[in-house]
């Protein structure tokens, strides 16, 4: 269990794409429709691919050009990786939507971004050009973009952003690791602001294993600010992300997913939730993670990944960005369309990692008590 | 539109708010360069653990290093006849027998098992054998991918076999092999993640999310790597020569660095031995170029800045700078021009890479070089540089360590980064109090 001392941070901006469609709203209604559909307990049933053959994985319907931020250029727009453009488009929708001027102090705002799979497809172009004799994957543009940091570092190009520019190459809970990572920024005082995110689109471990992957980004904009009522800094509405607490299978006896469920409740001083939402729980694991969520919350549980498939890098962040919109988002008006309801105040968010390591977060409206 | 501060960065600019050395902030740790609130505990470096192109073993390493050893040479692992390079730095005398608790993880990808075995080595170095809540922070650039070269050239199914496709395994693995129970995380920030894990870990520790991170890099030859800088005209033929005028570009590397960082208050109840305190960090981005750095250094001379001014030292108390330092014509000059920039007004410090020994091993070379700033600080050596023998008279504007080695017992030592994408960052490391 990872020990919680990072503060609470504001939630100034959000931004997604995915399955569901461009925005917040848009995610909100395809997991209503999904969710609406289902019953509670979701059954284990719902990883739609079966196969290595299968391509029925929920895709991105992309606009050629991102709704919010500078236009991209031609050239950026004709190179960038299909991971790289779809982290623009949920990034660039944050940062417009926490109104942040980037240019008035270019180092103040740091980007932290998830990915288990940026770059794989064009480093094995880069392999095989090599191997033929081909420059069709090597050439100076498509090479360079074969690691994990091509999203943010193409990011922060286009957007002038000076700041710290960290990637992290992770597996199913990337979107909260990155949070985390995001908040320490924030708790060492390195930055102002950092957008937090991931991006994943498909691999060949789409396929593997019968799990359903899907392709998403998404991206939050924290800025330091604990307490509640907005006491240090942050305004008293809005919604407030808790601490990002990690449970690894091996530090405790418990279940990681309870152990990091009851870590974040305490580390949010709350007894109970309104509201948990999964985002990046495997079909054959989520019988037994809803078995252990029951023994500590007595709340619904939703699940983004039913909407969106599996998106490693991505997932942690498309559940906070959820929550945050149920709860009125930046402005701290509470939705009022699907899954809304007017008494929701702290949403639990819970992804789990590959090796069975959990995180969590609890998203509250006004202010976490700690 | 809202600022996103109301002041200033005291790090940017053309004065350096450092040099006064009257910051209260570095009085606690790794500070944070914007005079950050949650750093309050100093972090320290208990333990080393190397595999390189110069042996397995830090002794092995630094008898390499300031002897005036060059580890790169022909590669064998695959052939190097479309590239334009046939030289690399290749791990030498690496026995998974000998380096691994588990042989068995040598069916692993080679980076993996070498983050095994430099984290085993470092945690053995510090005396920490028993597990328990420690985590691991490790950086790289291509993550497992390699491994899939090698299962393609094998003929087998590279999608049957994903030990590939997930690339937190490399904290992970270490994690569960050595019993490590603390937060994991793998940083690929380009070639500046060996030095963004650690400075990732500091704030860890420094802000008691946990007292002890094993951290660093670890990277494997790839023959991607050979094809993409072929194709960037970015090889050289034979050796690596930073700061040289005849520099030819880079040699490809390998390999995997390991430092304990603890808090200083857990270092000193149970006795151990520290080797340095982690002082300063910070990280910055060009914003320029996916390739080619900032023609004036600005983010690796905003974060020196940076990293200086939170470990509260004045620019004149380094005596060592481990340049990024890589022996391509383009950012020799300019990484050069930064240093001296930054230093100017003061003595200066000594500058060497080492990448003319051990190549480029891209997320571990961070790692490597914050051994060699431990060691530096540790021992009054600092590493030369043997390939070097006609300095660019664009580099000349900072003091080149040339030969072998420097017998020059250094205060505080600093540590640059940078790469692809326009990433980064500076480590500060001072003397044990």
């Amino acid at each position: 269990m990872s020990r919680v001392v990072a503060s609470t941070a504001v939630l100034a901006g959000l931004g997604a794409v995915s399955a569901a469609g461009c925005g917040p709203a848009a995610l909100a209604a395809a997991v209503a429709r999904d969710h609406s559909r289902g019953s509670v307990p979701v059954p284990p049933e719902y990883a739609w691919a079966g196969g290595r053959d299968a391509v029925t994985a929920p895709a991105v319907e992309l606009p050629a050009v991102p709704p919010d931020g500078p236009p991209v250029a031609p050239r950026l727009a004709r190179y960038l990786t299909r991971e790289g453009m779809l982290f623009l488009h949920a990034a660039t929708a944050a940062l417009a939507a926490a109104g942040l001027d980037v240019g008035a102090d270019p180092h103040g705002l740091g980007v932290v971004c998830a990915t288990a799979g940026a770059g794989a497809r064009e480093y094995l172009a880069t392999y095989r050009s090599g191997r033929t004799g081909t420059d069709t994957g090597a050439n100076p543009v498509r090479g360079p973009q074969s690691s994990f940091n091509s999203p943010a570092s193409h990011l922060s190009i286009h957007l002038d952003i000076q700041g710290p520019c960290l990637t992290l190459a992770t597996d199913g809970a990337g979107g909260l690791v990155a949070l985390r990572h995001a908040q320490t920024l924030l708790h060492a005082g390195r930055v102002a602001a950092v957008l937090a995110g991931g991006v994943d689109t498909f691999t060949p471990r789409t396929w593997a294993g019968g799990r359903c992957h899907g392709e998403a980004a998404a991206a939050v904009v924290l800025r330091a600010g604990g307490g509640d009522g907005g006491g240090d800094g942050g305004p008293a509405g809005g919604v407030r992300v808790g601490p990002v607490v990690s449970a690894a299978p091996r530090a405790t006896g418990a279940a990681p997913v309870a152990a990091a469920a009851r870590a974040a409740l305490d580390a949010a001083g709350l007894a109970r939730v309104d509201l948990a939402v999964t985002a990046s729980i495997p079909a054959e694991r989520f019988g037994a993670c809803r078995a252990d969520l029951a023994g500590v919350l007595d709340a619904e549980v939703v699940a983004v990944e039913r909407a969106t498939g599996l998106v490693p890098g991505a997932a942690g962040v498309l559940a906070v960005v959820l929550a945050a919109h149920l709860l009125g988002g930046p402005a701290g008006a509470p939705a009022t369309g699907p899954l809304g309801r007017p008494a929701l105040r702290h949403v639990l968010c819970l992804a789990v990692a590959d090796t069975g390591a959990a995180h969590a977060v609890v998203v509250s409206q006004g202010g976490a008590p700690r | 539109m809202a600022a996103l501060l109301g002041d200033g960065d005291p790090a940017v600019g053309g004065s350096d708010p450092a040099v006064g050395g009257s910051d209260p902030v570095g009085a606690g740790g790794v500070a944070a360069a914007r005079g950050g609130s949650g750093t309050s505990v100093e972090v320290v470096v208990t333990g080393l653990g190397v595999v390189s192109p110069l042996g397995c073993g830090v002794g092995e390493f630094w008898d390499g290093l300031t002897g005036g050893a060059v580890g790169t040479g022909p590669v064998d692992r695959f052939d190097t006849a479309p590239y334009g390079s046939r030289n690399g730095g290749s791990v030498r005398g690496f026995d998974p027998c000998r380096h691994l608790p588990d042989p068995t993880l040598s069916r692993l990808p080679l980076a993996v098992q070498y983050a095994v075995a430099a984290g085993a080595a470092a945690l053995d170095d510090a005396g920490l054998t028993g597990g328990g809540e420690v985590g691991v922070c490790l950086g790289t650039v291509m993550g497992t991918r390699p491994h899939l070269e090698r299962l393609l050239r094998a003929g087998a199914d590279a999608y049957a076999d994903l030990a590939w496709a997930g690339s937190a395994a490399l904290a992970d693995v270490p994690a569960a092999v050595l019993g490590l129970t603390g937060p994991t995380v793998v940083v690929s920030s380009g070639c500046s993640a060996g030095n963004d894990a650690i400075g990732y870990a500091a704030d860890l520790v420094a802000g008691g999310q946990v007292d002890c991170v094993v951290a660093g890099g670890a990277e494997e030859l790839s023959e991607a790597v050979f094809a993409l800088f072929t194709g960037l005209r970015a090889l050289t033929p034979d050796v690596v020569r930073p700061f040289d005028a005849r520099r030819r570009g880079i040699l490809p590397a390998e390999g995997a660095a390991a430092l304990v960082l603890e808090s200083a208050g857990r270092a000193a109840a149970r006795g151990a031995r520290v080797y340095c305190r982690v002082a300063g960090y910070a990280a910055a981005s060009d914003a320029h170029h996916v390739t080619a750095p900032h023609p004036a250094g600005r983010a690796v001379a905003h974060c020196l800045r940076a990293a200086l001014h939170g470990a509260g030292l004045p620019a004149g108390a380094v005596g060592y700078v481990s340049a990024h330092g890589t022996g391509t014509p383009a950012s020799d000059g300019i990484e050069a021009a930064a240093l001296a920039g930054v230093f100017a007004g003061s003595p200066g410090p000594a500058v060497s890479s080492v990448k003319g020994a051990l190549g480029h091993a891209q997320g571990a070379a961070g790692a490597l070089e914050a051994v060699v700033c431990a060691l530096a600080l540790d021992t009054g050596a600092l590493p030369g540089m043997p390939t070097l023998t006609e300095v660019d008279p664009a580099c000349a504007v900072v003091d080149l360590v040339r030969g072998p080695a420097r017998a020059q017992p250094v205060a505080a030592a600093a540590s640059v980064a940078f790469g692809f994408g326009g990433s980064a960052s500076a480590l500060v490391f001072g003397s044990p109090r």
